[in-house]
């Protein structure tokens, strides 16, 4: 609580000094809360006159009139699909964004300009300086993609698409539960290790947007492997619906996994003569089911706020050892 | 609260006269010249180093040296007030000092020396004879 | 004795290989609610000792107390203005005070700020302010903040002379009102003079001369008279012309006034004469002189 008090005074310094900043963020964000729900209502609007024209999509009906309307059907609903998963971008490349920012403008600008040397000098500690630094954005952007992201959520999920949005699918997985909350966080405090570190509004910046889409990428592409896939096999496999799936190849009577690539250019017919060759008696597939949702998530998460941890603490550190 | 002080300093930094002394001389001078009577308030530090830019310690030091003189008394929480006049009657009521020294600088003009002579003639004796006085 | 303002023991500070050091075993003492002139050439290390003392930097050697603590715990009674005088140039004038408020709520006082930042236009932005105009409100956030020390950083530079004055004259108000202490730095010593009764000079990153103003041109002495030996007095400056000797001693015992004649050096030829010698050797007056630092860390 006294911490809390302590940093009012910094936190609101914080605010006024960029006010023109937050004020733009947040009426973005307002817009884009406003957009998700017009498109949502326009959606279940589209969906809701679709249905009651007794048209189908798969052309079964056999009316050529309804070839059409299913057709502008379509279109609106892949359009809809495509603004979603724009503003599902948008919101991934906000941690990036934000990290450049309080890197450059929130921290290594004052260090370059020299004003830190006031801000450093009134009864706030350089250490409460920079908390406030990293509350600031932390509370309002939480807040702000926390209400972003469940109004996309929401619109998203508002109509039965004939695209629909896979729990898995990157836009997606990246856009709910909690690992936006993480990379958010994470961009946070690297941003402003990297600022603390290199004093220099551009360069820090640049730094520091390079590092956490790095990151992001990375995670893009390494997510799956964050939890143990559950496994299928046989002579054929089963393959459910709405599951994620990692990596498919053969299996041989020893059990011995190897790749998709083996026997992949050989004709249909050579086909059983190659698996022979090789000992191949079956398949399998790693794959996440719908359940693995959370786990992914949360270690994704954990993993993220245990590095934004690491550099805030390092930050800090610094900071002490600079000023004494 | 209380009204304004009766004397103001003017502190002249060029002058190579320190500067606690340029204020107890300007306040004698205008004890001497009635400026200053029983019972006036002098300026406090506070006003006077704002006015002037100068140490509030060289302040409280002139003062200080004037209470000792017995000339002002500190009153707490009040500030500095005069306590008796400088004989202001034998500077302009003594007529036979006054009139010997007139004869004296008519003569010392009559003996050819000019107006700056006869002023380093009479500040050479003034020094010699007040030496060892404070503050001479 | 009265406690003291900032105490020195061994300072040092290097900014890395390349730059050097700005200062190097600097030692010394400043009593509390004294104004001292921290005076020396550019580059003398003024500004990194400064620093230092408002918890700015972290000396590589040694120590510097302030207010018998760290600077960084004294944080919250000390008001330093830096030499550019940094603000934020987004905020307004009014902002800025209004930020001063809320960044020392503890001591703020709006009417010592509003006394120096009156003049000022109240709405116009920060960046659109002259030096002159910079330099005022850097003066009032340091005022309003109510400190026990006030560090200075060439707080005058930029100001026209009846400004300086005006200025000149707030602060010495606050030391008469308060006891706040004040260390000024700046090369132009006749800025000041008047206004300071403690003086620390400062060259090549130690201290050369440090005390009360009076008590070190008491120590010294301008001697004139025919050439001949100076002994026992320490020579800091001396001139031949023909068969006459000006000499700036140091006393060492008592003036032979009859075959010198004696004056007192003004302040001013006093801190020349030092420059211009730099093998003249460091004087410390009692006040001026750091305790050891067992003694401190004991107390």
């Amino acid at each position: 609580m006294s911490t809390l008090t302590a940093l009012r005074g910094p936190a609101r310094v914080v605010v006024r000094q960029h006010r023109w900043t937050l004020w733009i963020a947040g009426g973005l964000a307002l817009l884009t809360v406003a957009g998700l729900i017009a498109l949502a209502l326009r959606s279940a609007h589209v969906a809701e006159v679709f249905a009651a024209s007794e048209c189908r999509t798969d052309g079964a009906d056999g009316n050529r009139e309804c070839m059409q309307v299913a057709s502008n059907y379509l279109d609106s609903m892949f359009t809809y699909r495509r603004l979603f998963e724009d503003v599902a971008l948008a919101l991934m490349a906000l941690p990036v964004l934000l990290s450049g920012f309080v890197a450059g403008p929130l921290i290594a600008r004052e260090l370059e300009t020299g004003t830190f040397k006031l801000s450093w000098t009134q009864s706030v500690s350089p250490a409460r300086w920079l908390a406030a630094r990293l509350a600031v954005p932390a509370v309002l952007l939480l807040a702000g993609t926390g209400v972003v992201s469940a109004s996309l959520y929401q619109a998203r999920s508002h109509t039965e698409s004939p695209y629909p949005s896979e729990w898995h699918a990157m836009r997606v997985f990246s856009t709910t539960g909690t690992v936006l909350a993480g990379h958010v966080l994470f961009a946070l405090c690297v941003g402003a290790l990297i600022g603390i570190l290199v004093r220099r509004t551009l360069l820090a910046l640049a730094l520091s947007v390079l590092v956490t889409g790095a990151v992001g990428v990375a995670f893009a592409g390494l997510r799956a492997h964050l939890w143990p896939p559950s496994t299928v096999s046989g002579t054929s496999l089963d393959v459910r619906e709405n599951i994620w799936w990692v990596e498919t190849g053969h299996l041989t009577g020893t059990g011995e996994r190897l790749s998709q690539d083996v026997c992949a250019d050989v004709s249909e017919s050579a086909r059983a003569r190659c698996f022979a060759d090789n000992g191949i008696t079956g398949h399998y597939l790693d794959y996440h089911p719908a359940s693995h949702f959370w786990p992914l998530q949360l270690v994704e998460t954990g993993i993220l706020l245990a590095l934004a941890a690491v550099a805030v603490t390092v930050a800090f550190r610094l900071l002490r050892r600079r000023t004494g | 609260m209380a009204e304004s002080a009766a004397v103001e300093f003017r502190i002249d930094r060029r002058s190579g006269v320190a500067t606690y002394l340029q204020i107890v001389q300007q306040t004698k001078q205008a004890l001497r010249l009635g400026v200053l009577e029983p019972g006036d308030r002098l300026p406090t530090a506070r006003e006077v180093v704002e006015a002037t830019a100068i140490n509030p310690n060289t302040v409280l030091k002139a003062y200080r040296e004037l209470e000792r003189e017995g000339l002002v008394e500190a009153r707490r929480g009040l500030g500095t007030f005069v306590r008796r006049t400088l004989g202001s009657a034998a500077v302009t009521t003594d007529p036979p000092l006054r009139a010997e020294l007139a004869e004296w600088t008519r003569r010392a003009r009559a003996a050819g020396l000019d107006k700056d002579d006869v002023s380093a003639l009479f500040t050479d004796v003034l020094d010699s004879t007040f030496k060892g006085d404070p503050h001479s | 004795m009265t406690g003291a303002a900032i105490e020195a023991n061994g300072l040092g500070m290097a900014y890395g290989r390349r730059r050097g050091r700005a200062l190097s075993d600097c030692s010394f003492r400043l009593p509390a609610g004294r104004i001292c002139a921290l005076v020396g050439p550019n580059g003398a290390g003024k500004s990194t000792l400064l620093a230092l003392a408002a918890g700015l930097l972290r000396p590589t050697e040694g120590s510097v107390r302030v207010l018998g603590s760290t600077p960084a715990e004294a944080r919250a009674r000390i008001a330093y203005v830096a030499q550019d005088k940094p603000l934020y140039p987004q905020l307004t004038v009014a902002d800025t005070l209004w930020a001063g408020a809320e960044l020392n709520p503890a001591t703020w006082d709006r009417a010592a700020a509003d006394r120096v930042a009156g003049p000022l236009p109240q709405d116009a932005k920060v960046r659109t302010l002259s030096g002159g105009q910079r330099t005022r409100l850097a003066l009032a956030l340091a005022l309003g903040k109510r400190p026990e020390l006030m560090l200075l950083d060439e707080p005058m530079a930029d100001l026209d002379p009846l400004v300086r004055h005006q200025l000149m004259g707030v602060l010495m108000a606050e030391v008469a009102e308060h006891g706040t202490t004040i260390v000024m730095s700046s090369h132009i010593l006749t800025e000041l003079e008047g206004a300071c009764d403690y003086l620390l000079l400062v060259e090549g990153g130690r201290v050369r001369l440090g005390g009360e103003s009076e008590d070190i041109l008491a120590a010294h002495a301008v001697l004139t008279g025919q050439v001949r030996d100076l002994a026992p007095h320490t020579v800091v400056e001396s001139r031949t012309t023909g068969r006459q000797l000006t000499a700036l001693v140091r006393k060492e015992g008592p003036l032979d006034d009859t075959a010198w004649d004696v004056t007192e050096p003004s302040l001013e030829e006093l801190l020349l004469a030092h420059l211009r010698s730099p093998e003249a050797p460091a004087l410390l007056t009692p006040s001026a002189r750091a305790r050891a630092r067992e003694e401190v860390v004991a107390a």
